[in-house]
């Protein structure tokens, strides 16, 4: 077993191109964020119209849900992507910020990305927040009604509020998975971190660099991924249902 | 979504499920890398071109069924460019004495009347398309540049995808041609039209210098590990292999890029990797 021979000329190559793997980063944030958001827009009325909803409206939403966990998310993308007819919004310049020189990325492909990933994270989330509000026992609800409130006051006061607090591990889980799977977005071209990285082990400059570079994006993911989840760890503590002990 | 990360360079047919299939390969090296195995692809003991498959093999420019208007252009164009020595110039920047080729559309006397045309290609095929430096460059970007020029269209700039995802892109009207050292197989003649050649390409055999396989010929790789890029000719001269009963079908290794195929050479999982002569030439350089 020999030790790793990591290079340092191939660590150099990864160091004096930094900020593309940066403009990479940049894209993968903006497509997590706008996806979580989209999922969360879209989910959790999902959820509670999967726990209130009645007829049609809640077969329709258990479908659509059902349809979009059991396909995989690559076969989400390239069909987002090929199968919609999506607004010519042309390139969507991004950067220009100091440090990070300005470029350009391939409109279509971020719709396209960012519904199939927003789309399949509104189904899972819809079932986070269906767990978080069974998980609140119904004699609140009773209880809520008997003082007074209509069902939707009940709901809106009392279950919501606990419900979003006990989704946030689960939340947490959600995050993580729609970050990784930023990557897919490399198959409808969009440049993404690890397509960014893949341009630059692909370039006859960094040709002897591929771990290297996959090591540092992997190191990148890894980073967002922690800080994140650290980050949700203590608002997850911060508002957490008051126990009375 | 990760498939099986242990037998993360077997063979994979579908041709949609590529990212997942790059990243348990990514994650496989990186687990052999961290794992300490012999080599990972620095280049310890290179790589060499063992020998030549003839193919006659040759590179075309894909557009839609039935553009013949776009496909008389760009063939004229080609023509154009190599007149105008533009051709010759890209062949010496890209396969021979490296000297830049300056500006490709220099002289040229196209208009713009006809129309915009984007063009597709999938970069991470050095010296044909790759990035550098953020940049899209190579021999088929520079040249669609040259003979765009030379038409009456106007160049719209170009746009990436996958290897596998252009062709779907071109018919969609994505992007209105293909240019990315694509051969004209009568495969793809069926989908999509094709311009003239531009480049021929025959196959080489690559193996790694430090080992001790030295084939000289298709039947000295029986019983040996084969590997090529998804999708390229490179893979249909690996099937043919099969076919022909010189290697099983357990021994095909099929990867993303031919990058992970060389560094998998380098690191001793494949005897041999096919892939096209100027490619391979750029390896054995290195």
């Amino acid at each position: 077993m020999d030790i790793l021979p990591l290079q340092a000329g191939d660590w150099a190559f990864v160091g004096t191109n930094w900020w593309i793997l940066m403009q990479g980063l940049y894209v993968t944030v903006l497509l997590t964020v706008g996806s979580l958001l989209l999922g969360f827009l879209a989910g959790f009325p999902g959820g509670a119209i999967e726990v209130y909803g009645r007829g049609p409206l809640r077969s329709v939403v258990r479908g659509v849900g059902v349809l979009l966990r059991g396909t995989p998310i690559v076969v989400l993308i390239v069909l987002f992507f090929f199968g919609v007819q999506w607004p010519d919004i042309g390139a969507v310049p991004l950067g220009g910020l100091l440090p990070l020189p300005a470029f350009e990325i391939n409109g279509q492909a971020l719709l396209a990305s960012t519904a199939a990933l927003g789309l399949r994270s509104a189904a899972y989330q819809s079932q986070v927040f269906r767990g978080a509000i069974r998980s609140i026992d119904e004699g609140q609800l009773e209880a809520a009604r008997s003082v007074g409130l209509s069902k939707l006051e009940a709901v809106r006061h009392v279950v919501v509020p606990q419900a979003l607090r006990r989704s946030i591990p689960g939340f947490q889980n959600e995050f993580t998975i729609v970050l990784k799977d930023t990557s897919i977005a490399f198959a409808v071209g969009l440049a993404e971190l690890l397509t960014r990285g893949f341009e630059l082990f692909t370039q006859p400059a960094g040709q002897t660099a591929v771990v290297e570079i996959i090591l540092t994006v992997s190191a990148i993911y890894f980073v967002l991924t922690f800080l994140t989840n650290r980050t949700l760890d203590r608002v997850e503590n911060r508002f957490a249902i008051p126990t009375g002990e | 979504m990760l498939g099986s990360l242990d037998d993360g360079n077997m063979v994979r047919n579908d041709t949609v499920d590529r990212r997942s299939y790059l990243r348990a390969v990514a994650a496989g090296g990186v687990a052999v890398g961290l794992a300490g195995c012999n080599g990972n692809g620095n280049g310890e003991g290179g790589v060499e071109v063992a020998f030549e498959i003839e193919t006659g093999e040759e590179y075309g420019f894909g557009v839609r069924e039935g553009e013949s208007d776009l496909q008389g252009a760009l063939d004229d164009g080609l023509q154009a460019a190599r007149q105008d020595d533009v051709y010759s110039d890209l062949i010496e920047e890209y396969f021979g004495n490296g000297d830049d080729a300056g500006d490709v559309t220099e002289g040229a006397d196209g208009g713009t009347g006809a129309g915009t045309i984007t063009p597709g290609t999938a970069p991470g095929f050095a010296p044909f398309e790759f990035k550098e430096g953020g940049e899209l460059t190579g021999f088929d970007v520079e040249l669609t540049e040259a003979i765009v020029a030379r038409t009456d269209y106007e160049f719209g700039g170009f746009e990436e995808f996958e290897f596998d995802s252009l062709i779907p892109a071109l018919q969609d009207g994505n992007i209105d041609m293909i240019a990315a050292a694509m051969t004209i197989t009568d495969d793809r003649d069926e989908q999509i039209d094709f311009s003239n050649a531009y480049y021929e390409a025959n196959q080489a055999v690559l193996v790694s210098s430090s080992s001790d396989i030295d084939p000289s010929g298709r039947e000295d790789l029986e019983g040996r590990v084969v590997g090529a890029q998804s999708g390229t000719t490179g893979e249909g001269e690996v099937d043919k292999l099969i076919e022909d009963g010189i290697i099983s079908e357990d021994d095909k290794r099929i990867y993303d890029n031919y990058e992970l195929a060389v560094n998998d050479l380098e690191s001793g999982n494949v005897d041999a990797v096919i892939i096209d002569v100027p490619v391979a030439e750029n390896f054995a350089e290195r």
